[in-house]
């Protein structure tokens, strides 16, 4: 009998080789992201799928709404579902899905690969950190910028503006008065419409939710005046890109990723344009990378994650945008590719990142955050409302 | 109405109405289809025409397109479309048909529960659809019936309750009579239904149809959650989709396309130079290994075919000291080296000499430097640091002291012992002991052109500018550049180096056009283009790199020859097509701000392609 | 009923049951439950006490991770301490290995969990403090991984009507109920006019009917979304004509206040809604409209009755039930608004489904999102009642 079952062992054990032999083949990493309007995303991809033969990634391409890829993903691992294996998250995201058990825990994959979570962009590793556990890699880091026009902002004011030594109201004044020169018709572009840029551009204001009353007054101070257009409350980034591309305005906020749309797209030329840090600091934003939980591929997604931080994968990815690997940022390949790390106005607003709330209930602080502040933008509620209303808010 | 107080006895026939109900109508039909025309309208504008402030209200655009469609259809929206009428048509088929079934029974018969029925069919529009996300979701998931045109069975919500009422109202209208004369004859209940009933409903039937179909054709949750995958997106999805995150594509949303920010490109008939196809054809564009095809003209040009350079040894300043004068012969192989200490061995032992210090002297150029807008990591391997010495193309760092090497190498073969090799120049007035020639130019600029070698292209384009009489600095050859290029009338090249590596030389499109114009039409300039790779099948476009060798392109192969170009994020190819009509184009494609994956190469192949007329 | 006549109504009983019934219940289930997903100690329906064991297992896995990273550090005289804790931890966490959702948890063992959790809590305190120039990694473990591991035991989250409770003090619930109620009313209003007209004009056989007909039908043929993104382009406030118009004609004070001000984007959203929806009453109406016999016209004639008369006397009764379905099933449609305010403006004016949406799904918080949702229902049954009340009972008979 013992003799039967250790040859229907070896026999079991036969079968399984073969039969995984037999379906062996690279195995699929799905990858969820957004689509992406430059080639980056896809050159990352295709070097990784290249540079070695056990995993294929298949970029599984999410709506470009944000706010519509973020209940489909939930959606979809609230049901347990493992059709994602690597999930792309903004980066106020990563609280919640951490809350909810969505992702798993990257410390220990990390320390086996032999990677300190120091050695990587700290506002998007803060941003993944969540009940003392890192759930994160940076795909990849963003964060706000002030545009300005260089052949119309005098030098002295260019040199201010560059090293941050200045105000919202010192802003606001410059703006007013440059307003109109060289074909521009808007003094200042930012994004104040009712959706999460709002939060962003408030955090810039407030200081980081420090000066609560002086920043926000400042904010409807900009909005009330004539440097910003009449339907300054529609716009997003695009409508913001749109009018400093075009060369309409004189100063803009926005992501660095305008600093590509100005090559690309721009009426005027990017020797016109110089970037500077915010008076508040700059908020964190780009995307992130974690492992569904339910992934079947742990170590395929890991893989993965770790290979677009590595210095192959942030040279590919680097073409568009800014490395999420802090080695990187001295690399000279990665700086030729990318001007604005050499930038001193650049390099300034990097030392001056500040964070949106790392919390399980974002979108709710993010929504009455929101509200609050909307609301006192277009004239509907008082300062004390709306200050009262961030703290609420923020209490959460 | 005036039309009752006219009513003639016959049939109703064209009646006349008073002018005001017109006008009422018209203007009602006006504002019905305004919105729809102005989008038509501002289909067929340039995106900087749509934001603008006052373009914005032009009613015929200042520079019409059809670009918007084009990537809009690029884009998959006949997908989408395809995607829309098929689930909408499912979904009225089966509702049309369940909601008849049903609404039969609840006009014709009463039964206990009926009001219940119809209340809770009622009752059940009364909910937000968005709660059926969740557990159909987790249904569909665990069925998995997502991804699939089985989302139309999550439409039932939405449209069959108003399905139901509106059938029971037109069913109720039928008289029973017709009915019964039917069940008489035989008819079971389901004849009667759908032979005699469902045609005298038909008004209703096709209301509730039409209904349907739009509920259907317009739903965008159900689809956006449970049908992720674009490949079953709707149009509403599709089209939302459109916009991304930080940028409203009105173009493309009112149906419209691009053609890529990134390119651009020209095609021209090559004995007339008409213009078949262009697109952004004066944009100066950072165009790679393109910038050889100026290289090889005005090195034709100014040097001619035939010439050729001489590597000598000279006499040093003692005699145990022999110089080798590197004279920028970049074809110098060992073999010639090989040959040249033969010759100088022999008159060496002539004089009885038998161990020398061999100097080397690589002044004709000065020092070497990277042009501008090259990167460091160029050297050694994509381009040599330029010096007029240099054997076998190795890729090293010193090409000249390397060189000097190989030929201390091959005199210690030769039996002279040499103590050392270092730089130096030869004294003036030194005679030449020996001397090797260099293939002539002709075979320089094939071997360039080919394999689009890089330290052929320098070391040509700065010998050009000695002959020109400039020096063999990098704005030496910059203003040989502009000379030349002048002399032929092509402008639009701004050019730093010889071989395109530099990441500031720009070219325009219609510029590279006009040169491949020009070389065509003179015989001395003609191996410019008889000299590029043939698609598919020699130098940089054979099928081995992948080139040329999948659909769509490899119809191309042997009809192509085109010079290649490729930085990391630029993709070029220009040259010449012979067309399935038989006439030849002379095409340019440049595709900037991508990486030069073998995927863009390949569409690029394409485009050739399509020049050539096969795909 | 006979069983052939039930036959005919299965299939729609079958997608009622599946499509909605089902949701419907699992919504007012939620409705008792203080349901959040981004909490993990109440996001299911837990009726009984529960273990959230996998959490438990990838916490203390942690703890385990960093005490072996700390034997690197340490001292041999710490080994024995370390050591005995992995292993203790290891043997506990054993029996909770492999499970992927939440387990039932008895008193014993949940009390058995706790005095495991203390036990360990003491000793890694009492080993950090033994050795505090180490800087133990386990230490975090006191401040991260046993907190979180305490709450892995779950208890019951059923809260009955407090969520109900909690909604009649809701301030945003009742705003938005104004706002819904508002858009729902005006909306109806214009569609019920102009669909009227429109469906008269379309019952005549006059020349042109059909082109009447088929570009009428337009504005509905387009896609919700896809008509609320051309609206938000002609409503721009520098590009977009419809908003250039209004403020030369000084209906608005300038263009971009129709898609930023309170009173603006309700404007906005009803003129997008109407002007989308008109054909959809039409045509209800013209199918009502077309069974009414010529002949009750003629004789109406006849008897002198002028165009008014004939049309309160003759067609609007005829019309009653077309009517009352079409204005019931629009009535609903405007009240559960969703797409056209979200594409649009991005949600203002914020209505109920919007706000359910938000909370629901944007917050992950399905319990309360299902009281709003319910609150909707009783508020729209209330009005569908009123209908029918006013407009006829006729309907629900034989």
């Amino acid at each position: 009998m013992r003799k039967l079952t250790s040859v229907l062992l070896v026999l079991a054990l036969l079968m399984t080789g073969v039969v995984s032999a037999l379906a062996s083949g690279p195995v699929v990493i799905k990858f969820a992201a957004q689509g992406d309007s430059t080639p980056a995303t896809q050159a990352a991809i295709d070097a990784y799928n290249a540079a070695q033969s056990a995993y294929k990634v298949e970029w599984t391409d999410m709506t470009n709404d944000s706010g519509a890829m973020r209940e489909q993903l939930i959606t979809s691992l609230k049901a347990g579902s493992a059709d994602y294996d690597v999930l792309s998250l903004d980066v106020v995201w990563a609280g919640e899905f951490a809350a909810a058990g969505y992702i798993e825990p990257l410390d220990m994959m990390l320390d086996e690969a032999g990677l300190n979570p120091d050695d990587f962009n700290a506002g998007s590793m803060a941003s993944g950190l969540y009940s003392g556990k890192q759930y994160v890699l940076p795909f990849f880091p963003d964060l706000g910028l002030l545009y300005f026009r260089k052949d119309i902002v005098s030098e002295e004011d260019a040199a201010k503006l560059t090293a941050g030594d200045y105000t919202w109201e010192d802003l606001k004044g410059m703006a007013e008065a440059y307003m109109g020169q060289a074909g521009t018709v808007e003094g200042f572009v930012f994004q104040s419409a009712l959706y999460e840029g709002l939060v962003c551009n408030a955090n810039e204001f407030t200081a980081n939710w420090t000066n609560l009353k002086g920043g926000l007054e400042a904010m409807k101070s900009f909005i009330d005046s004539k440097a910003t257009p009449d339907n300054i409350m529609t716009y997003t980034e695009g409508e913001t890109a749109n009018s400093f591309v075009k060369g309409e305005s004189v100063f803009s906020r926005n992501w660095p990723y305008q600093w590509n749309e100005v090559k690309t797209n721009g009426t005027i030329t990017i020797d016109q344009v110089g970037v500077a840090p915010l008076p508040g600091g700059s908020t964190v934003g780009g995307w992130l990378l974690a492992i569904n939980k339910n992934s079947q591929n742990i170590e395929g997604a890991f893989d993965f994650i770790k290979f677009l931080n590595s210095p192959d994968g942030q040279l590919v990815l680097s073409q568009t945008y800014l490395p999420g690997n802090n080695a990187m940022l001295e690399d000279e390949a990665v700086i030729a590719n990318n001007e604005l790390l050499s930038m001193e106005g650049f390099t300034n607003a990097m030392k001056t990142t500040i964070a949106r709330p790392v919390s399980a209930e974002y979108s709710k602080v993010s929504d009455a955050i929101q509200q609050a502040v909307h609301a006192y933008l277009n004239g509907t509620s008082a300062i004390e409302d709306a200050v009262a209303g961030v703290e609420a808010a923020l209490a959460q | 109405m005036t039309s009752l107080a006219t009513t003639k006895k016959t049939t109703p026939s064209r009646e006349r109405l008073n002018p005001l109900i017109w006008l009422v109508i018209a203007l009602f039909l006006f504002v019905m289809v305004f919105p729809f025309l102005w989008i038509l309208i501002t289909s067929f504008k340039p995106g900087a025409e749509i934001y603008g402030r006052d373009t914005a209200f032009r009613l015929i655009a200042v520079n019409p397109t059809i670009d918007n469609y084009t990537t809009v259809i690029n884009k998959g929206i006949l997908d989408a479309v395809k995607n829309s009428v098929i689930v909408s048509l499912i979904t009225t088929l089966y509702v049309v048909f369940v909601a008849s079934m049903s609404a039969y029974i609840i006009a014709r018969f009463s039964f206990r529960g009926k009001r219940m029925l119809m209340g809770l069919i009622l009752g059940i529009s009364m909910f937000p659809q968005m709660i059926i996300i969740g557990p159909v979701f987790n249904m569909f998931y665990n069925l998995k019936m997502l991804n699939s045109y089985w989302v139309t069975m999550a439409y039932s919500t939405i449209t069959l309750p108003s399905a139901v009422w509106i059938m029971i109202a037109h069913f109720k209208r039928i008289p029973l009579s017709v009915e019964e004369a039917a069940r008489i004859d035989g008819c079971s209940q389901w004849q009667a239904l759908w032979i005699v009933i469902f045609p005298m409903a038909a008004p209703g039937v096709f209301t509730t149809a039409i209904m349907t179909f739009i509920a259907a054709w317009n739903e965008y949750l159900l689809t956006l959650t449970l049908n992720s995958d674009k490949a079953y997106h709707t149009v509403p999805v599709a089209i939302n989709a459109l916009r991304t995150q930080f940028t409203i594509l009105w173009g493309e949303i009112t149906a419209a396309t691009v053609l890529g920010r990134g390119t651009s490109g020209m095609v021209v008939d090559a004995a007339s130079g008409r213009r078949i196809w262009s697109h952004r054809e004066d944009v100066p564009m950072r165009a790679a290994s393109l910038v050889k095809l100026a290289t090889a003209l005005a090195a034709l040009d100014v040097l001619g075919a035939d010439h050729t350079v001489r590597t000598r040894v000279d006499r040093g300043a003692t005699t145990r000291q022999i110089v080798l004068v590197g004279r920028g012969d970049a074809l110098l192989t060992t073999a010639a080296l090989g040959r040249l200490a033969t010759a100088t061995t022999r008159d060496l032992r002539n004089r009885g000499v038998t161990r020398v210090e061999v100097l080397v002297d690589d002044s004709l150029f000065p020092a070497p430097s990277p042009a501008p807008g090259w990167l460091k990591s160029y050297h050694p391997h994509e381009v040599a640091p330029v010096r007029p010495l240099i054997v076998d193309q190795h890729e090293v760092m010193d090409t000249a002291l390397d060189a000097g090497q190989v030929f201390a190498a091959a005199m210690k073969a030769r039996g002279i012992g040499v103590t050392s090799v270092r730089r130096g120049v030869r004294p003036r007035g030194a005679a030449t002991i020996a001397g090797v020639e260099s293939p002539p130019v002709l075979d320089w600029v094939e071997r360039m052109l080919l394999r689009s070698d890089n330290d052929i292209a320098e070391t040509l384009a700065r010998l050009t500018a000695i002959d020109v009489g400039y020096p063999a600095t990098w704005e030496g050859v910059n203003r040989m550049q502009a000379t030349v290029l002048a002399r032929y009338g092509i402008t639009g090249m701004t050019l730093y180096d010889g071989s395109g590596l530099s990441r500031s030389d720009r070219v325009t499109a219609r510029a590279v056009v006009t040169l491949l114009r020009t070389v065509r039409a003179r015989r001395a300039l003609r191996p410019v283009l008889s000299a590029l790779p043939l698609a598919g099948r020699t130098g940089t476009l054979t099928a081995a790199r992948g080139r040329f060798d999948t659909r769509p392109s490899s119809c191309a192969a042997g009809r192509v020859r085109a010079k290649s170009g490729a930085l990391r994020d630029t993709v070029s190819l220009a040259g010449t097509a012979a067309t399935v009509e038989g006439d030849d184009s002379l095409f340019v494609f440049v595709v900037a701000g991508q990486p030069s994956t073998l995927t863009v190469r390949r569409a690029v192949d394409g485009l050739a392609a399509t020049v050539v007329g096969c795909w | 009923m006979t069983w052939k006549q039930f036959l005919f109504v299965l299939p729609l009983l079958l997608l009622v049951t599946t499509f909605s019934l089902y949701p419907i219940f699992t919504s007012g289930v939620y409705s008792l439950f203080d349901y959040q997903t981004n909490d993990q100690t109440r996001n299911a329906v837990y009726t009984g006490s529960k273990l959230n064991a996998p959490l438990l297992v990838e916490d203390g896995d942690y703890l385990l991770f960093y005490l072996r990273k700390d034997r690197e550090i340490a001292s041999p005289e710490a080994y024995a301490a370390i050591d005995a804790l992995s292993a203790d931890i290891s043997a506990f966490l054993a029996p909770y290995e492999g499970h992927r959702q939440p387990i039932d948890l008895s008193e014993a063992g949940a009390e058995a969990v706790t005095a495991f959790l203390d036990d360990i809590e003491a000793r890694i305190t009492g080993l950090v403090g033994a050795y505090p120039e180490l800087d133990l990694r386990v230490s975090a473990g006191l401040d991260n991984q046993i907190p979180e591991m305490r709450s892995t035991i779950v208890g019951s989250n059923f809260i009955g009507l407090a969520g109900y409770r909690q909604l009649f003090g809701d301030q945003r619930f009742f705003d938005d109920l104004r706002n819904t109620l508002i858009f729902t009313l005006v909306s109806v209003f214009f569609e019920l006019i102009i669909g009227m007209g429109l469906a008269l004009v379309m019952n005549r056989p006059m020349r042109g009917v059909g082109l009447v007909r088929t570009v009428s039908l337009i504005p509905w043929a387009i896609p919700t979304a896809v008509s609320a993104l051309i609206w938000t382009y002609l409503y721009d406030g520098t590009s977009g004509i419809v908003a250039r118009v209004f403020t030369q004609l000084g209906l608005i004070a300038s263009p971009e206040l129709l898609l930023t001000s309170a009173g603006g984007t309700m404007a906005a959203a009803i003129i997008a809604d109407v002007w989308k929806t008109t054909p959809y009453m039409a045509l209800l109406l013209l199918a009502g409209l077309q069974v009414i016999d010529r002949g009750l016209y003629e004789s109406a004639s006849v008897d002198g009755a002028g165009p008014m008369r004939t049309f309160t006397q003759i067609t609007l009764p005829l019309l009653k039930p077309s009517l009352l379905v079409a204005l019931l099933f629009r009535t609903l449609d405007a009240f559960r608004v969703y797409d056209l305010i979200a594409v649009l403006t991005k949600g203002t004016p914020e209505t109920l489904s919007i706000y359910a949406y938000k909370v629901m799904i944007g917050q992950g918080n399905y319990g309360y999102g299902a009281v709003i949702v319910l609150a909707m229902f009783l508020c729209v049954g209330l009005i569908a009642l009123l209908y029918v009340k006013v407009l006829g009972a006729e309907l629900m008979n034989d």
